[in-house]
């Protein structure tokens, strides 16, 4: 369950492997929507709570969807364009399944 | 490393940016504009390129790229210094690092949305407005009516905005929370109408038209709404708040949560910019003259970034401020300026009239007021209200401070999200005057920056402007 769908004009033509496991997206749409349309809005567990970390302003602020992008650590998920046959991994200790 | 020369750098490819660009290339000067986004439009033009939109927009991007501008997408900017009396900008592109030197910077970086910290409001599927508004431009991403749907809690234009394309888009909206306070005061509002309308007619008409839609939408609407809590174990499935009527609880997917923009004013905060609080706004903004001049010395800012107007007093004060640079550079003559400019700040003041009317009909509230010790003020460092509060008590009278003794805005957006509420606990805690109480100082760099890119920095090839 994401919370989210698709709208009819959105064309899902990509594929990305997100920790291991394919992800549908969009060409050209950012990482951080392709991940949260998918159900994996927690982008990492935090050390100091135990609470999923989550990308709230998907603008570039607030830094919630770092994660690992073609071996590039770091990377602010929001700003980064889907290509199809990218490799991500997110801050997760195991692979997210949010249900 | 890339370095080059240019007589004006712009930061940000929105509104401010693009007009600023536009204007200054049509003068003649070399002109680059760095943006992080995939593409140029800011936010409010977001997918300018390919998705199409606004045609203010369109006409203004084509005018930039048929010129000399170098429009660098995809780019962050990291550090901004000088050399000599010149603004340089160090900037990052991928792996790659660069630095723009110029004689004339113009900081265009726009709005971010105000945070306001209530319970539960970093569980995953809570969001900004703003934040699902990209979501939808971006991946056509439309909220699920399945477990109880989207629940809009917020006020302001941006929250009607939403609801009419994400409507018009297929979604459903289960119900919107107004977070408006009730009871504003008729007589300041009447006595502020007549001149707003006279100053942006056709925005009141966008601003009826929204609301009609909302009215015809049927989505429900609950009034006066406090108290918002977002509850659930693995991401928010409810929301419980107060309204005139008592206790509700809705369950919801997703949350979005909106409460105005505010200048984005990190670069501003590193070039050590003074900045004023608007109380009006209740925000930090540079302290700027009408052109967008700064208080350093060949630094303008333009748009949101320097009090939130809107796009289209954006676009005005971006080509004021390149007017301005280019009379300072010496490449426009006075007579030229003079011709120009005071058309532009007379419709700018018109805008500027009904954003005071907007401003006074829906004033922000103190955020630090309602918030309870347990709630997370610092997303990245997960620091509670209560921690600061102590830490104010035990002696740290300032956000640095406080910072210093929490890690509240130590983490990996440098207080972005959390600084703006830190001054605010801050001020409340301690009785002073927001504006008195300061800031967060803001460092180099302004963006993570690989190891590799600061090494190339430091031994690829010196800068050497003389070279270019």
């Amino acid at each position: 369950m994401s919370g989210f769908r698709r709208s009819r004009e959105a064309l899902v033509d990509a594929t990305i492997t997100v920790d291991g496991e394919p992800v549908a997206a969009v060409e050209g749409e950012s990482v951080a929507s392709a991940l949260i349309a998918a159900g994996r809005a927690g982008f990492a567990v935090s050390g100091k709570t135990g609470h999923r970390l989550a990308p709230y302003c998907l603008i570039g602020a607030c830094f919630g969807c770092l994660c690992e992008i073609d071996g590039r650590p770091q990377v602010q998920a929001c700003l980064e364009p889907v290509r199809s046959g990218m490799v991500v991994r997110t801050r997760n200790p195991e692979p997210p399944h949010d249900r | 490393m890339t370095a080059e020369r240019a007589d004006l750098a712009i930061v940000g490819a929105g509104p401010a940016g693009l007009a600023a660009a536009a204007t200054a290339a049509g003068i003649g000067l070399r002109v680059t504009v760095l943006d992080e986004q995939p593409g140029p439009g800011g936010q409010v033009w977001r997918g300018l390129e390919r998705r199409g939109g606004d045609r203010a927009g369109i006409d203004l991007l084509r005018r930039v790229r048929a010129s000399d501008a170098v429009l660098r997408s995809r780019t962050t900017v990291v550090d901004v210094g000088f050399g000599g009396d010149e603004p340089v900008v160090t900037w990052l592109d991928g792996d790659r690092v660069g630095r723009t030197m110029a004689r004339a910077l113009i900081l265009a970086a726009g709005a971010i949305e105000r945070t306001v910290p209530f319970p539960g409001w970093t569980l995953p599927g809570v969001m900004g407005v703003g934040a699902l508004q990209t979501a939808l431009k971006s991946g056509g991403l439309v909220p699920d009516p399945r477990d109880g749907g989207l629940v809009i809690a917020g006020r302001g234009p941006l929250v009607l905005l939403y609801l009419s394309q994400v409507l018009a888009a297929g979604g459903t909206v289960s119900a919107i929370l107004d977070t408006a306070a009730p009871g504003r005061s008729l007589a300041t509002l009447a006595r502020r109408l007549p001149a707003a309308l006279l100053g942006d007619a056709a925005g009141f008409v966008r601003g009826a038209m929204l609301l009609a839609r909302r009215a015809l939408s049927r989505v429900p609407v609950h009034r006066g709404v406090r108290r918002l809590v977002a509850e659930g174990a693995e991401r928010v499935e409810a929301v419980r708040f107060t309204d005139a009527a008592g206790d509700h609880v809705l369950p919801c997917s997703v949350l979005g949560v909106h409460d105005g923009v505010v200048p984005n004013t990190q670069i501003g905060r590193l070039l050590r910019l003074d900045h004023d609080w608007r109380a009006g706004q209740r925000c930090f903004a540079p302290v700027t003259d009408d052109y967008g001049r700064a208080s350093r010395r060949g630094v303008w800012v333009a748009g949101d970034g320097a009090g939130i107007e809107g796009a289209e007093a954006a676009q005005l004060a971006g080509r004021l401020a390149a007017l301005d640079a280019a009379r300072v550079i010496g490449v426009l003559s006075e007579p030229a300026f003079a011709n120009q400019a005071p058309s532009l700040l007379r419709r700018r003041a018109g805008l500027q009239m009904a954003r005071r009317f907007l401003d006074a009909l829906d004033p922000p509230r103190d955020p630090a007021v309602e918030l309870a010790d347990g709630t997370i003020v610092c997303r990245c460092e997960e620091v509670t209200a209560g921690e600061i509060r102590s830490a104010i008590a035990a002696g740290a009278g300032g956000p640095n401070r406080a910072k210093t003794a929490t890690r509240c805005g130590m983490g990996a957006c440098q207080g972005r999200m959390c600084g703006p509420v830190l001054s605010q606990i801050v001020a409340r805690e301690t009785g002073r005057p927001v504006g008195e109480v300061g800031a967060l100082r803001i460092r180099p760099p302004l963006k993570p920056v690989p190891m590799g890119a600061i090494a190339a920095l430091a031994t690829g090839d010196p800068f050497d402007p003389e070279e270019l």
